[in-house]
């Protein structure tokens, strides 16, 4: 290299920012000249002065909370967009179709609706206003009085045979035992049983 | 050192092979993030929260603020993704974000003490202990004893910068960006960044001519 650089080339030659061919040409052209030499130094000890005592990189305070702010503030962002965004454009056809298929569904629902109305009536009874009474043995007859102003209702049994005085209601009634009505019971049962003993 | 003047045929530097790999992590991270893999874009925050964090706290010089300022730029560049063409590296990308922040930063403090913008809004002693503030930390022993005399020093002097000038030298000579990296960066011409690395250089030289000489 015979010719001086251009300035922008020197100062890129003194940040030791040029690489390959134009560094080995500048350094070709600096070899007799010592003043650009030393000023190269210089510079380099000044920016190796400002590289030790600045930190290029210092990890903030609380670096996880700090990952949990920026999370949290895309959040807001995104939840304060989300309202702005435009609505997607409706097909002109959907526009009137839409209203037309929903009248269309209104009344095909209409007559689905009638037509198993009309036809349950024709399967199911009438229910009647007395309820039956079921009698399990031949011969017996039931009647059924309800008087609403006494809140009562009354099952007449004709044909029944007449229950004797001997029967023993409690053993077709079932009737909860002191204990098993009293969990507590039994203690003063097994006590009061020892006692006779 | 030499002035630099007019306007380069900047010969583009051949990326380092660390670098490299860093900016293919980088890239590979930012294309999943833009499909909007949150966890990617966690991983990219984590890898550069460190540089963004020291390149504002050194230019304002206030730990509250820029622990704030820090966190809205990785917000601002989570909004700003979809438009990020991986012309650049994403950290020059994020730099530049940070450059606006701080300029948006210094802007509304003028606005506030209604004065004139100039550099004393950065001085340390300037600034309103009030200001909005993250959680309050401690320095720690160590950090403490790593924080030299000289690094006081050196911030003292930064402060009596401009701001442009300031920043010039903390991405060339600190962080270690290139000149046509600044350039994007501060979104000016690379014989702008050469002239003010030049005055910035030669005042902070000046300024700190005892600590310099004695080295």
């Amino acid at each position: 290299m015979n010719t001086n650089p251009d300035e922008t080339r020197l100062a890129l030659w003194l940040d030791d920012e040029l690489t390959g061919t134009d560094l080995a040409e500048m350094d070709a052209w600096a070899a007799t000249r010592p003043e650009q030499l030393t000023a190269r130094e210089e510079l380099r000890s000044f920016r190796n002065m400002m590289a030790a005592n600045l930190p290029a990189s210092e990890e903030p305070p609380f670096p996880d909370f700090f990952l949990s702010r920026v999370n949290q503030g895309i959040r807001d962002l995104q939840a304060a967009e989300a309202p702005a965004k435009p609505a997607a454009a409706v097909p002109f056809w959907k526009s009137w179709m839409m209203p037309l298929a929903a009248c269309a569904g209104m009344v095909l629902a209409f007559g689905i609706g009638k037509r198993s109305n009309d036809a349950a009536g024709t399967l199911t009874a009438v229910p009647s206003v007395s309820p039956v009474v079921y009698t399990p043995e031949e011969g017996v007859d039931a009647e059924w009085f309800a008087s609403t102003g006494a809140g009562a209702n009354v099952i007449v049994l004709e044909g029944v045979a007449a229950i004797p005085d001997s029967t023993d209601f409690s053993e077709t009634v079932y009737v909860p035992t002191v204990s098993e009505s009293d969990r507590t019971a039994t203690r003063e049962t097994e006590t009061s049983d020892s006692a006779k003993q | 050192m030499n002035k630099p003047s007019g306007e380069p045929s900047y010969p583009t530097p051949v990326p380092q092979d660390a670098a490299a790999d860093e900016s293919d992590e980088d890239f590979r991270l930012v294309a999943l993030a833009q499909k909007g893999d949150m966890s990617a874009y966690d991983e990219l925050v984590i890898r550069h929260r460190g540089k963004i964090y020291a390149m504002i706290r050194n230019m304002i010089k206030n730990d509250a603020d820029a622990w704030d300022l820090s966190q809205d730029v990785f917000i601002k560049a989570w909004q700003a993704l979809p438009r990020f063409e991986a012309r650049a590296r994403f950290s020059t990308w994020l730099y530049r974000i940070s450059h606006n922040a701080v300029y948006d930063w210094a802007r509304k403090r003028k606005m506030e003490s209604a004065g004139e913008l100039n550099d004393e809004i950065f001085d340390r002693e300037k600034i309103d202990s009030s200001a909005r503030t993250a959680p309050a930390f401690v320095e720690s022993p160590d950090d403490a004893l790593s924080n030299s005399e000289l690094r006081v020093k050196i911030e003292a002097a930064l402060a009596k910068l401009s701001v442009d000038h300031r920043e010039a030298v903390i991405l060339k000579d600190v962080q270690g960006l290139s000149y046509k990296e600044i350039a994007d960066v501060m979104e000016c011409s690379i014989g702008t960044v050469m002239s003010r690395l030049f005055y910035a250089r030669q005042k902070l030289q000046t300024l700190l001519k005892d600590e310099y000489e004695s080295r």
